[in-house]
């Protein structure tokens, strides 16, 4: 008797999900915006946000022919994921003061860029409230996100104020980024990225910085740099496979083999044992194992190194990551006094490489359930023509093309007077170099990535040949493609 | 015979009232979503495109994971970590909450000390044993001090990383253990011990044939709750080894995590805990009947 | 003669064992003393070999930059919001899942309703999903509720515990039926029954409960990190995540964050034990 009426109950539940399902409205979003920031208690560091934030709700709550322009302004959240103080907060700043009067004010939320920060800003965007635009940084999270129904479709937007996305930004830079003819998203930085080299190091050694250098090259540089014992000992390079196993396959070997460098022509299958792959893998195993130039990937894991504390702490000579360079103003977190300098990455011995590692990044897109569409749409304009500039400060370079370059390198060599190597510095990262590895195709890629960093750890790791983990590591792959 | 109908209808009606507000949200935020995840699980669902948006495929979910070696690899870690883990934390549990109780001077800073573990966040926790493991760390320092002259890199090691995270599970579980130990030993009747002593009973003896028997409803309890803890191992994977070195320490609710939300096969991994639900299910069934021949209430 | 060596004995016993115990307690918290010292070197002496236990000279910059006083962080963390959300969090969890789950369990362990072993081994059940499946769709339900990204997320599936549950209808099933049933010939109601009799012997069952659940609530690390997005409700897993995150290498600095996190929690319980523990040992053992 009782079991009906337990089993009613589950049945009126489940309706009411499946209800939850058909209609997904975006509702009550006003709401709880406006409790959230009524809460809100400046902070130091979102200060100009926050006391917006804090004057909206009173605005809001209060009486309308208070102090100020009067009317509530909108308040934008724009998720990114670079800390604030390395150029963000201070291009927020100045779009709050450039668009006060216009009743615009935007608040920058900190996301960390890793699987669960991204979780975090996906989930976020589904509730439909609480981003009204945020920054994409890989490829495989964009294309998730537009299939999604994540990202506004730009066209109307851009037809209707004449914004040329293909005339400001360089038709050859962002046509990959258009799905079908159309744009979801403004890419707004140009990629592009070297080894990070500490000066000081080769200059000791009496080695002059490369311009250009292959695998063997690379490795016997790194060999001569090398030296030290146990805690003490210097390396000549850190590979950084901790975190990414694919390091010498994604940033060396895509000079020969493109942007879509884990498959074959048409993307029916791997290409895991093409002969730049074996070299690539070779270099890593032969710059750890053999010549113990490079950290080991196990010493990498346990002893969780990573770019920035191996290269800040004077532990290595170079390191593959010159994203990171954001740390070489950070006095506070890493005091050091070595010159920082850039190279391009080593290309292989045996293989041409028309290619260059990068593209462009930092994509912004637009919720399509922001109740703020227009004013998104000012920001991202304002944003991607002109905001991003603070942004150097931190070693990121806007891709928009009407940016005046002189203010970018003032930014990016700002504080860092006998910290950084100017002339590499804009060869490497800023002045554009070539033709770019962009990616076009990307069926199962994380997984296809994950099959491949397994096999590439025993391989590191001694436990299967760089033939024999390359192999297998084909089997999967197209096992997995073949599906 | 009406009397009696009614008095039962009153005491259903008792009952329901007292569970009723646990019964809410159990199924609000528990059954609810359950049977949706049942729902998905025999989707194609990919979940940024939407709560609607997927196609029924049918068993292909529950049929392709006995293919996938990801998946056989977590359920083999999973259960062997299940296995080893459990029963020595109970059995170190119950052997140190009864010397405490029956022998030691200064009960609390003991008890206090092994709890300290549990009260504390995954997060932090883990991170410190990631530092204890690394080659410069406690751990590895004092296997040196042993005489163990080159120790393995533990979170790096194939064959040591699983070994070393269910140190720390135990490490981690068996405070509780004890701590739930304690309150139901304080439950037990000290007659009978009374009665075993003067009939010259050791203190092994009243350990096993008195302590052990008193205590096997909260033993029931604990072996069920940490077999579902253990299998349900999840942040201590993620932050120290994220399921390598290789896959060797790849376990069930890691891989489910991945494939949800790296991978976005939301319907996959769905049917992947329906069938975690379905071991752990048949454990706890085969469980429950064979209390009857060894719990004792 | 005999029994004054007897008594020897098992004092030497006694203390033989306390002293065993007592090594096997202080290896369980080497860690946190690890931990601490660590929390108060520079970068590169924590990685010094043999390892110091007492710091040469204590280095307060690593919690002055967590705790962002004097400007010496990179960014403010908000570890004193994140505080009292938690702990907003965990109380109101904590006092709710109690009585719910006391009642509820007490009603399975003694009240024979119909159905009771069905809906109990329904609650079992539950318990073997994993949390992390039924995110996505508690996602769902709070976002028709109007309630995503709200404290509300964690605070109502935190209102009952099925362990809880469990845990309190085993104990229920260990007190005897007859101080019930001569409350009942008596003439008492269930509820009375419930409130006057049961709730007060289950006591020290309700406080260890009360323990766990305040503590699962303070460690929620997956939901609140999911449904919360807004800094001004984070709470204190949300914010050392974030923390650790970001300062991947400066193991001090993680160190200094892991034991602010900590140390107000084993302080709180240091101070509290007492209470529990006198609840515990209601009835002391004479050994």
């Amino acid at each position: 008797m009782k079991m009906k009426r337990t089993i009613a109950l589950l049945l009126a539940g489940l309706m009411g999900i499946s209800m939850a399902a058909c209609g997904a409205k975006g509702t009550d979003g006003q709401d709880a915006g406006g409790n959230k920031t009524g809460a809100a208690g400046g902070s130091e560091t979102q200060n100009n946000a926050g006391d917006a934030a804090g004057n909206g709700a009173k605005d809001g709550a209060g009486d309308a022919d208070g102090a100020g322009s009067g009317t509530e302004p909108v308040l934008l959240k724009i998720w990114g994921g670079v800390p604030p103080e390395a150029g963000p907060q201070e291009s927020v700043d100045r779009f709050n003061e450039a668009y006060q009067d216009r009743g615009i004010q935007a608040e920058y939320v900190y996301y960390v860029n890793d699987d669960n920060g991204n979780l975090k800003l996906e989930t976020t965007l589904m509730a439909g409230e609480g981003v009204d635009a945020y920054m994409c940084y890989d490829e495989r999270y964009l294309s998730k996100r537009i299939e999604g129904g994540m990202a506004l479709d730009l066209t109307d937007l851009c037809e209707r104020d004449g914004f040329d996305i293909k005339e400001l930004f360089g038709e050859e830079m962002v046509t990959s980024y258009e799905y079908d003819g159309v744009f979801y998203c403004i890419p707004t930085k140009r990629d592009q990225y070297g080894m990070m080299l500490n000066k000081d190091m080769f200059d000791e050694a009496g080695i002059p910085i490369p311009t250009e250098w292959t695998y063997s090259e690379f490795r016997e540089i790194a060999k001569q740099l090398t030296h030290g014992e146990g805690e003490q000992k210097v390396y000549g390079a850190f590979l950084n496979t901790q975190q990414n196993l694919l390091t010498t396959f994604q940033y060396f070997g895509v000079a020969s083999l493109g942007g879509d460098w884990m498959y074959n022509e048409d993307g029916t299958a791997t290409n895991f044992t093409d002969p730049v792959m074996v070299e690539s893998a070779q270099l890593a195993y032969d710059m750890m194992n053999v010549d113990g130039s490079a950290p080991t990937h196990v010493d990498s894991v346990t002893q969780k190194l990573s770019c920035d504390g191996m290269f800040m702490n004077e532990r290595t000579a170079m390191v593959p990551a010159s994203w990171t360079v954001r740390n070489v103003k950070n006095l506070e977190s890493y005091p050091h006094d070595f010159v920082t300098a850039f190279a391009p990455y080593p290309v292989p011995d045996n293989a041409e490489a028309p290619y260059i590692m990068g593209g462009v990044g930092d994509m912004l897109c637009i919720n399509p359930k922001s109740p703020n569409v227009d004013a998104c749409w000012e920001y991202v304009k304002w944003y991607s023509t002109e905001g991003v500039v603070p942004l150097a400060y931190g070693g990121r370079i806007p891709l928009c093309k009407s940016i005046d370059m002189d203010e970018v390198n003032e930014y990016f060599f700002r504080d860092a007077e006998g910290l950084l190597d100017e002339e590499s510095a804009k060869y490497v990262m800023i002045v554009p170099r070539g033709s770019y590895a962009f990616p076009t195709i990307s069926p199962n890629a994380a997984e296809l990535g994950d099959i491949l960093s397994e096999e590439m750890e025993a391989v590191l790791n001694g436990k299967k040949t760089v033939e024999q983990g390359l192999a297998d590591a084909k089997e999967r792959g197209d096992a997995l493609l073949a599906k | 015979m009406n009397a009696k109908k009614r008095r039962q209808r009153k005491t259903d009606l008792t009952g329901y009232l007292f569970i009723l507000p646990n019964m809410l949200g159990m199924i609000l935020f528990t059954l609810i979503p359950m049977l949706f995840s049942l729902l998905i699980s025999f989707t194609d669902w990919n979940f940024v495109k939407g709560f609607g948006n997927w196609n029924y495929i049918g068993f292909e979910n529950y049929l392709k994971m006995w293919k996938d070696e990801w998946f056989l690899s977590a359920l083999c870690n999973t259960v062997i970590l299940a296995f080893i883990c459990v029963p020595v934390t109970i059995g170190l549990a119950l052997i140190a909450a009864a010397a405490i109780d029956r022998f030691a001077f200064g009960k609390l800073p003991i008890r206090l000390a092994m709890f300290m573990p549990y009260i504390s966040n995954v997060v932090a926790v883990t991170i410190v044993w990631v530092m204890m493991y690394s080659p410069w760390g406690p751990f590895t320092q004092m296997v040196k001090m042993m005489g163990v002259k080159d120790p393995p890199q533990w979170l790096g090691d194939y064959t040591w990383a699983l070994p070393a995270i269910i140190l720390m599970m135990v490490w981690s579980n068996v405070g509780y253990c004890v701590m739930i130990y304690t309150s139901a030993i304080q439950g037990l009747p000290r007659d009978v011990y009374e009665a075993a002593e003067m009939d010259g009973a050791g203190e092994i003896c009243k350990f096993f044939r008195l302590t052990v028997p008193f205590l096997s409803p909260t033993t029931f309890f604990l072996v069920i709750t940490l077999f579902i803890n253990v299998f349900q191992l999840f942040a201590q994977v993620q932050i120290m080894t994220k399921g390598g070195p290789g896959t060797s320490t790849n376990v069930m609710v890691y891989y489910i995590y991945k494939s949800a939300f790296n991978y976005y096969n939301m319907g996959y991994a769905a049917a992947m805990s329906w069938i975690l639900f379905a071991i752990l299910l048949v454990i706890t069934l085969i469980q429950w009947k064979g209390q009857k021949r060894w719990v004792s209430y | 003669m005999r029994n004054k060596k007897t008594k020897r004995l098992k004092l030497l016993r006694r203390i033989l064992v306390t002293a065993v115990l007592a090594v096997a307690g202080f290896t369980m918290i080497v860690p946190f003393l690890w931990m601490l010292s660590a929390s108060m070197k520079r970068p590169i002496d924590v990685m010094e070999l043999p390892i110091r236990w007492i710091p040469k000279d204590f280095y307060p910059d690593n919690y002055l930059k967590v705790w962002n006083i004097g400007g010496k962080g990179a960014r403010n963390y908000n570890f004193g919001l994140a505080y009292v959300n938690s702990l907003k969090i965990a109380v109101i969890n904590m006092t709710c899942s109690v009585f719910t789950s006391a009642a509820a369990g007490y009603a399975f362990a003694k009240i024979k309703f119909r159905g009771r072993n069905v809906i109990f081994l329904l609650y079992l059940a539950t318990m073997m999903i994993p949390t992390q499946i039924t995110l996505i769709p508690k996602f769902a339900i709070f976002a028709e509720l109007g309630l995503s990204g709200t404290h509300w997320t964690l605070i109502l599936p935190g209102l009952i515990t099925i362990t809880g549950t469990f845990l309190m209808r085993q104990y229920f099933t260990q007190i005897p039926d007859e101080l019930r049933e001569s409350a009942y010939v008596d003439g008492a109601g269930e509820f009375h029954i419930w409130i006057r009799i049961m709730l007060p012997v289950a006591k020290p069952c309700m406080a260890s409960l009360a323990m766990v659940v305040f503590l699962w609530n303070w460690n929620n690390y997956l939901d609140a990190l999911v449904f919360l997005s807004d800094w001004r409700l984070y709470t204190i897993p949300v914010a050392l995540t974030g923390f650790i995150e970001e300062n991947t290498t400066d193991y001090g600095l993680i160190m200094a964050a892991s034991t602010s996190a900590l140390l107000p929690v084993f302080l709180v319980f240091l101070a509290g034990q007492k209470f529990f523990v006198k609840g515990l040992v209601a009835g002391a053992v004479k050994g």
